[in-house]
This record gives C-alpha cells, sequence and structure tokens, in this order.
C-alpha cells in the first residue's frame, strides 16, 4: 500500500490523506500518531497474532510495534518504503526477536503458552480449535511463507501489494505462494496424507 | 480443476485461480474452493474469524503512544535535526520503559501466580515453625526445629550465638524431660546438649562473652544434664565424660577471666563461681519429696553437681570452703567429711582413689562419686584428691 492511495482511510481523520496524516505525526501530532496507530493496529495484531501462540504475546509485541513506529517516524521517509510495507517490517522483526528470545530463554511452563484466544459466542469450540490448527500449522511454515500467506489470505492483499510490502517482484510472491501452499495443504492433511497439523494439538 | 500434479500447473496458475476463488481486497471466500489442496488450505485460512484486538487494550497501547509521543515532541514543537535526535533518545528510554512493561505483562501473570503459591507455601512454613517449637526427638517436626536453630545460629553474631548456644543446651534438656516424662529416655538428646555447651565454650575461648557468667550457666546446664541423666537410668558410660571437661573449661576460662580483670589479691577465692548449694533446676525436675531423699531410686545426689564442678576450681579442693566438702545437693552430709575408699571424696583419699582431677561421675577416682545410695557416703567434691 502506498502512502496517500485512494483506499487509505482512517476513522479519526477522515478528510486527510495518509501522507498528509504521517507528515503531521513526524511533526509530533499526536493526533495523527493515533490516527495512524488506529488505521493499522488490527491489521498488525492480526499478523503478529497468527505469527505467536498466545494473545498475551500478540498484544505486548503489537504494542511494541507501534512503540517503535512512533520512534522512527521522524526517520521515516515518504519517499522510501510504503508506510504500512514499514510498520509490517517493524512487526516481523519483532516476532523474530520474540522468537530469538524463547530459544535464548525456553519457558516451557509458561501459563500464556496454551492459546487462550476468546470464543466469540457465534463460533463454537470446535470451530475455534480448528483456526488454532491452522495456524498452529501455518507457524510450522517459514517466516517468508507466513508472511505471504498472512498477507494475501488473511489481510487480502494482492499479489503486487504484498510484493510492495515484502520489497520482491510479483513473480518471486507467486512462486514462494506455491511452495507455501503446497506445504499448507500437506500439513492440514487436505491431500489426503496425514494430518501433520493436527499432531501435538488433538488426535 | 486442474491436476496440482501436471507440469503446466505451476504458480501462477495457482495465483489465476486463488485471485478467482479468493479475491483481493474483501472477505469474500468462494463457496466451491474445487478440489485443489492448496486453494482449499488458502480458503481455510482466509475463512475466519481472525483475531481481533479488544477496545481496552487498543486504548491502552493508545495511551502509551500519545505518553510516547508527548516525551519526544513536547519541549520541541518545531522539530529541527537536533530536537528530533534529542526526542529520540528521550522516547527511545521512555519506549524501552513501556515495552518492558508491556512484555513483562505475560511475565507478570505468570508471577503473579507464583507470588500467590509463595504466599500459601510462606503461610505454611511459618504454621509449621511455630508447630515444630513444641516437638520434641521422634516428632515429624522436629527436623524442621533443630533446622531453625542452624538458621539463627548461622544468622546470629558470636554474642548471640553464644546465648543461643546456652539457650539451645537448655531447650534440649527440656526436651530430655519431658520425653522422660512420658518413659521415654534418648541418651542422644543430652548429647546434643553438650554438643550445644561445647559450641557455646568454643565461642568463649574465643573471646566472646564473659566468660564467668557463661561459667556459671554451663555449670547450671551440666549439673542439670547429669541429674536427668541418673534420673533416666542413663548409665555412667552414657553421659558423655566431656560434661566434667565442658565444666572445667568454664571454670578455668572464668578463672583466667577474672586473673585478667580482677584484683585477686580482692579476691582471692572464686567460690562465687560455685553452683548453688540448691539450684533451681533441682527443685523444679524434682518433686519435693525426693530431694534430698536418698532412698528414692533416681535421686540425685551431690555427686551430680560435683561431677560438674570440675577439679580445676581452686575452691574445689575436696572440700568446701570450711575445709570439708561442700554441702551435698541432696544435703545428706551438709558438712561433709571424709568419704569411704573408693567412694569418691576430696583430699585425703587413699592413693589411687582420688586425683583431684574433674571426672565423670562413677570414675571412682574421688572427684565425686556415684550417686550417694546411703547415708553418710561422702559426697566430696572432685577435684583436690592426691594420688
Amino acid at each position: 500500500m502506498l502512502a496517500g492511495r485512494a483506499l487509505w482511510h482512517n476513522e479519526l481523520m477522515p478528510d486527510v490523506t495518509e501522507a498528509h496524516l504521517i507528515q503531521r505525526a513526524r511533526a509530533g501530532d499526536r493526533d495523527a500518531i493515533a490516527a495512524l496507530y488506529r488505521t493499522y493496529v488490527q491489521a498488525v495484531y492480526r499478523y503478529v497474532s497468527y505469527r505467536v501462540p498466545d494473545d498475551a504475546t500478540a498484544d505486548d509485541l503489537t504494542a511494541e510495534v507501534f512503540l517503535r513506529m512512533v520512534e522512527g517516524l521522524p526517520r521515516f521517509s515518504l519517499n522510501g518504503a510504503p508506510f504500512e510495507a514499514w510498520l509490517y517490517r517493524i512487526a516481523a522483526a519483532r516476532v523474530a526477536d520474540y522468537y530469538r528470545e524463547q530459544m535464548r530463554h525456553p519457558q516451557a511452563d509458561l501459563p500464556d503458552s496454551v492459546p487462550d484466544r476468546a470464543v466469540s459466542p457465534e463460533h463454537a469450540l470446535q470451530s475455534e480449535q480448528e483456526r488454532e490448527a491452522i495456524r498452529a500449522a501455518l507457524r510450522q511454515l517459514s517466516d517468508e511463507h507466513q508472511d505471504i500467506l498472512i498477507l494475501r489470505f488473511v489481510e487480502r492483499k494482492s499479489h503486487a501489494e504484498v510484493a510492495d510490502i515484502l520489497g520482491k517482484s510479483v513473480t518471486a510472491i507467486k512462486s514462494a505462494q506455491h511452495r507455501a501452499l503446497t506445504q499448507l495443504a500437506e500439513l492440514m492433511g487436505l491431500d489426503s496424507k496425514a494430518r501433520h497439523y493436527l499432531r501435538g494439538t488433538r488426535e | 480443476m486442474s491436476n496440482p500434479n501436471a507440469p503446466q500447473y505451476d504458480a501462477d496458475a495457482l495465483a489465476r485461480q486463488l485471485d478467482d476463488r479468493l479475491p483481493s481486497g474483501d472477505g469474500r471466500v468462494s463457496a466451491s474452493p474445487g478440489n485443489d489442496p492448496r486453494v482449499r488450505a488458502a480458503g481455510e485460512l482466509a475463512r475466519g474469524p481472525h483475531p481481533a484486538l479488544d477496545d481496552d487494550s487498543v486504548a491502552r497501547i493508545e495511551a502509551q503512544l500519545r505518553a510516547a509521543a508527548h516525551l519526544l515532541y513536547a519541549e520541541h514543537p518545531a522539530l529541527d535535526e537536533a530536537a528530533v535526535k534529542h526526542g529520540e533518545a528521550r522516547v527511545a528510554a521512555h519506549s524501552r520503559l513501556l515495552r518492558t512493561a508491556a512484555v513483562s505483562r505475560g511475565w507478570v501473570r505468570g508471577l503473579a501466580r507464583i507470588a500467590a503459591v509463595l504466599a500459601v507455601l510462606i503461610v505454611a512454613l511459618y504454621g509449621t515453625v511455630t508447630a515444630s517449637a513444641d516437638s520434641l526427638p521422634g516428632d515429624v517436626l522436629y527436623p524442621v526445629k533443630r533446622l531453625v536453630e542452624r538458621g539463627e545460629i548461622a544468622l546470629a553474631s558470636d554474642n548471640e550465638a553464644l546465648v543461643l548456644r546456652l539457650e539451645f543446651a537448655d531447650r534440649r534438656l527440656d526436651e530430655f524431660e519431658r520425653l522422660l516424662a512420658r518413659g521415654d529416655v534418648q541418651p542422644a538428646v543430652l548429647d546434643s546438649a553438650v554438643d550445644e555447651l561445647e559450641a557455646a565454650l568454643a565461642l568463649v575461648e574465643q573471646g566472646t562473652g564473659s566468660a564467668e557468667m557463661v561459667a556459671r550457666d554451663v555449670r547450671a546446664l551440666a549439673a542439670r544434664h547429669v541429674a536427668l541423666a541418673q534420673i533416666g537410668g542413663v548409665s555412667a558410660a552414657g553421659v558423655r565424660f566431656d560434661v566434667v571437661q565442658i565444666v572445667r573449661q568454664a571454670t578455668q576460662a572464668a578463672a583466667q577471666s577474672r586473673r585478667d580483670h580482677v584484683d585477686e589479691a580482692a579476691h582471692p577465692q572464686l567460690d562465687a563461681l560455685g553452683i548453688p548449694a540448691v539450684p533451681a533446676w533441682q527443685a523444679r525436675i524434682l518433686p519435693p519429696g525426693l530431694i534430698g531423699n536418698p532412698h528414692v531410686p533416681g535421686h540425685v545426689s551431690g555427686a551430680a553437681s560435683d561431677a560438674v564442678e570440675g577439679g580445676e576450681n581452686p575452691s574445689a579442693n575436696g572440700r568446701g570452703p570450711d575445709g570439708t566438702g561442700p554441702p551435698g545437693l541432696s544435703g545428706d552430709r551438709p558438712n561433709g567429711g571424709a568419704a569411704p575408699p573408693g567412694q569418691g571424696r576430696g583430699e585425703g583419699d587413699p592413693p589411687g582413689q582420688g586425683r583431684g582431677e574433674g571426672g565423670p561421675p562413677n570414675q571412682g577416682r574421688g572427684e565425686g562419686g556415684p550417686p550417694s545410695s546411703s547415708p553418710g557416703q561422702s559426697n566430696g567434691p572432685p577435684g583436690a584428691g592426691k594420688p
């Protein structure tokens, strides 16, 4: 997504383009910063939420992403990468930091390691478990494959948008998408192979 | 539907199929994803529901951002490069704090549970320690009691440790006495008391505390020790010889202390260090009818205290201050007198029957024989019997 694109919308300042909002945010306008945050918070949270195993961590990392945004705004260039892409890169870096920290200090018995996503009234427990199984399968893919699939099918970005955000060509994105979906289908047992993705969650 | 394994089914074909069934830009998912497992996997992923941050969390994070922005921009509304750098440093510091707080919330939840468990454990531990105070050897909680004592010693200064050692010795004797009351004789408890006395004296020798005061306490405790041993029927061999040795050490330490600090001309005698003729312990541990009655089994004679007087006390030279043995504790020979050979007597014992060395009772060496079992038996003090 490019700064200032026509489809951009924010609820706090509906008449202001994203580029203008970013300019004001860089100048210290806290309402502009809040507007940018409100625009992207759920997308960033969804992305992080699919990448990490529990809600509490997703919540914390989302907060961290936007704090980094506030820190980095003075250095952000409107002529560089799209603002949204910049946020996703911050988010991806925070997720990588999280797993690096997990490797250094494994927390085998943390209660939050068990997914604790709330089940909405309109969705049954089984449905929620299926969602968790899909997320668990997704997390077995490489970081790049996860990013592509989340942006493509959770955020419903086009191949071009995903290529823009990840700084790759559309061809590379399509090729990686092909491999990622092939692997995900296997993990989900959709190609008649064993339901590997359920292993460790339920039989 | 294309065959996913056919060579022509490449990434572009899959992309086209996905664009058709899962168009970007909206949340629409085709009702018929077809047979391609890749498309079906993508459809499953797209179907949702997707996680969403709740309103409270959204507001909380926004408040954090506004606070961070305030720090960054408040003092520098018109940003120049220097201001930005200054602000960045400040906001970075603030953000670290906020991040720490945010990231640590997961920890906080875990720590809160740990804290709750610890609180329960502390309460339980406190209750256990309190309950263990009255425990006796053999009780389940007795090891806790001893463990707490060791902890107290470990944390105490030398002076405090000295007091504690004497207190613990007294505690061991109490325990022995309580066990005795229910017919359970445990000589090991008496040994523990001796260990505490030894530890106390070791501290005295290192210059801790008042030697005279300690000597007095040690003598009283040792006397009680011997008396309890006799009441409990612990044989002479079961009473540790070092009880006497301990008393001697205490007495020596006290005498040395006096020589160092007191004009000996003004205080030629150290009789003041002697134990009371009728010590409080005797009244405490014996029924009134038993005191002074040599015929009662378990009767404690003067030998008990004599034994613990030790032979090094200048006053304990085989006779009391009046030149005879001091009054026996049971009072059977108030003025002392020559004891029959082999019965333990003071000065004038036949060769080989009294050497004036503080030894355990019933050694037949003149330093205070076994408990008197008949009237008239000498209970002369240990100490000065000549070979």
